[in-house]
């Protein structure tokens, strides 16, 4: 019992520093530090789920904001440019070929793939350290850290791994720039443990 | 009756900053309402050849107030001449203890005491090329004249207008204004209708009706009258997408009946006319709930247009499909 309440008393207080340096409110509000839309340039659109059967039946006509049209309740599309699209849906009434345009919308960004450098490591357990050179001409002011769903502040960040293999580190930067305008970017390093001790 | 007047007064709260003295108002994209005269053949669109109109000041409101129609008369541009114009309509206005709260002034159908209230003003109208399309002012009246209705924290004034003799069609609009002499709306204020007779655009597209449904409200029938089959009458709403109702033929009445949702209670149904034709059509449509009461639709919806909630899934891919 008391090991489980030490335990427990030491994951609340881990929770807490990672709450109290800001690292998960940085990464929550910044979603596009993950790797989630970088280097894809393909798009899966469905509401088929919310088609109404007691509606009107219509043929759903998605625009894709780069001049192609396809049609559907599911349909997927892949871009020939990572960039930022607005995609509206029209609906087509094939009995009266009346059009009703913007029936919905929604933006979407696709990011272009980032290269990063993956250390090899033997051990489980590691120290990653700022390396002002990912970011030239910052002046960094606070640095966040995601490892494995696990957050740290400051420009170095201790995680143990819990499985060895690849792991994705992001790193999120606050700072100025050389001529003292705010920065806010982000970046990505690769970690590969290659077995457990 | 009294949840009737609590659920308006609820919403006339929430509409307190919308502005829509205009009725038919450019939202529901029908450009005039239309009486036509008591000889009139019922197949024109107008089962009763009586429009009852209602439009509430908010209490803090104290300037006088104007009601202006627009081509009262009924010959010249805008009105539907069968021959000679030969028509004459009555236009009333009602305030005063009983003009909107009387029962019989809330039915569809102009029975018993609909012409309740005090009567302020009233004028016939027939052929007059000096008011085609051209405006003639009701008032000035003091807000206080009309039906102080407490749970709406406003004045309610009744318009009713009445198709006395002839068979023309008299389209027209209405306008509660600040001013005699031109359209200045009034904060605040709002206007209502438990039936309409109106006449759809010439040009194909959708009209609407936006009835608000309260919280009691479990089912709605809506009932159009000589329609003409001109295309569909769909409900849409928050968790409807464009339901088909019956759409009548020529000088028949349809009603259908369709069940309200969780999601939909305090919220505005828009009811969708969809014209697929081109050319003149007029009807009458009112809409009820299941005690069979007919249910005020508003010239600006309340809370905005309703928007069917669509469950977009939007997964971003590497992947490149075959």
């Amino acid at each position: 019992m008391r090991i489980l309440f030490i335990f427990l008393s030491a994951y609340c207080t881990a929770l807490q520093a990672q709450e109290q340096c800001g690292a998960r409110q940085y990464f929550l509000n910044h979603r596009e530090c993950g790797m989630e839309g970088h280097g894809a340039r393909c798009v899966e659109l469905d509401i088929s789920h919310s088609i109404d059967k007691e509606g009107k039946s219509f043929i759903y006509e998605w625009n894709f904001g780069d001049g192609k049209v396809l049609s559907g309740p599911l349909t997927e599309y892949c871009y020939e440019q990572y960039g930022t699209y607005q995609i509206t849906m029209d609906l087509l009434d094939p009995e009266t070929r009346m059009i009703i345009r913007n029936e919905l919308s929604t933006k979407i960004s696709l990011l272009p793939p980032v290269e990063f450098a993956t250390d090899t490591l033997q051990q489980m357990t590691a120290v990653f350290k700022y390396d002002p050179e990912l970011l030239p001409g910052i002046a960094v002011e606070k640095v966040y850290w995601k490892i494995e769903n696990e957050y740290y502040c400051g420009e170095q960040a201790r995680h143990t791994f819990g499985q060895p293999g690849f792991h994705l580190i992001e790193i999120g930067v606050l700072g100025k720039t050389p001529d003292k305008m705010f920065f806010n970017g982000c970046t990505f390093r690769g970690a590969f443990i290659t077995s457990k001790p | 009756m009294h949840m009737r007047v609590f659920y308006l007064g609820l919403v006339l709260l929430i509409s307190s900053t919308l502005q829509a003295q205009r009725v038919p108002n450019e939202i529901e994209n029908i450009d005039y309402l239309i009486t036509y005269g008591a000889q009139a053949d019922a197949s024109r669109g107008d089962d009763d050849h009586v429009q009852i109109l209602f439009f509430s000041i908010p209490r803090s409101y104290q300037s006088p107030v104007y009601l202006r129609i627009y081509d009262p008369d009924t010959g010249g541009l805008h009105d539907e001449l069968q021959g000679g114009a030969n028509t004459q309509l009555r236009f009333s206005v009602y305030g005063g203890k009983t003009a909107f709260s009387n029962k019989d002034a809330q039915k569809v159908n102009p029975t018993g005491n609909y012409n309740s209230g005090n009567p302020l003003a009233s004028k016939v109208f027939g052929a007059d090329p000096k008011l085609d399309a051209n405006w003639y002012s009701f008032g000035p009246f003091n807000p206080a004249q009309g039906e102080e209705i407490d749970e709406m924290d406003a004045y309610v004034f009744k318009l009713i207008v009445e198709g006395l003799q002839g068979d023309d069609g008299n389209q027209y609009r209405c306008f509660l204004s600040e001013l005699a002499g031109s359209n200045r709306i009034i904060e605040g204020a709002n206007a209502f209708a438990y039936e309409y007779t109106f006449k759809l655009p010439k040009a194909k597209g959708v009209s609407h009706i936006y009835p608000f449904i309260d919280k009691s409200v479990i089912s709605v029938t809506q009932y159009n009258f000589d329609f003409d089959q001109e295309g569909d009458i769909l409900l849409y709403s928050v968790a409807k997408n464009r339901h088909p109702g019956a759409a009548s033929n020529n000088n028949e009445w349809l009603k259908s009946k369709h069940s309200i949702v969780d999601s939909e209670k305090n919220t505005t149904l828009d009811i969708q006319f969809q014209k697929i034709k081109e050319g003149e059509n007029a009807l009458s449509f009112y809409i009820t709930n299941q005690y069979d009461e007919a249910i005020p639709f508003f010239t600006i919806p309340i809370g905005g247009p309703p928007k069917y909630k669509y469950d977009l899934k939007v997964n971003i891919k590497a992947g490149v499909k075959k």
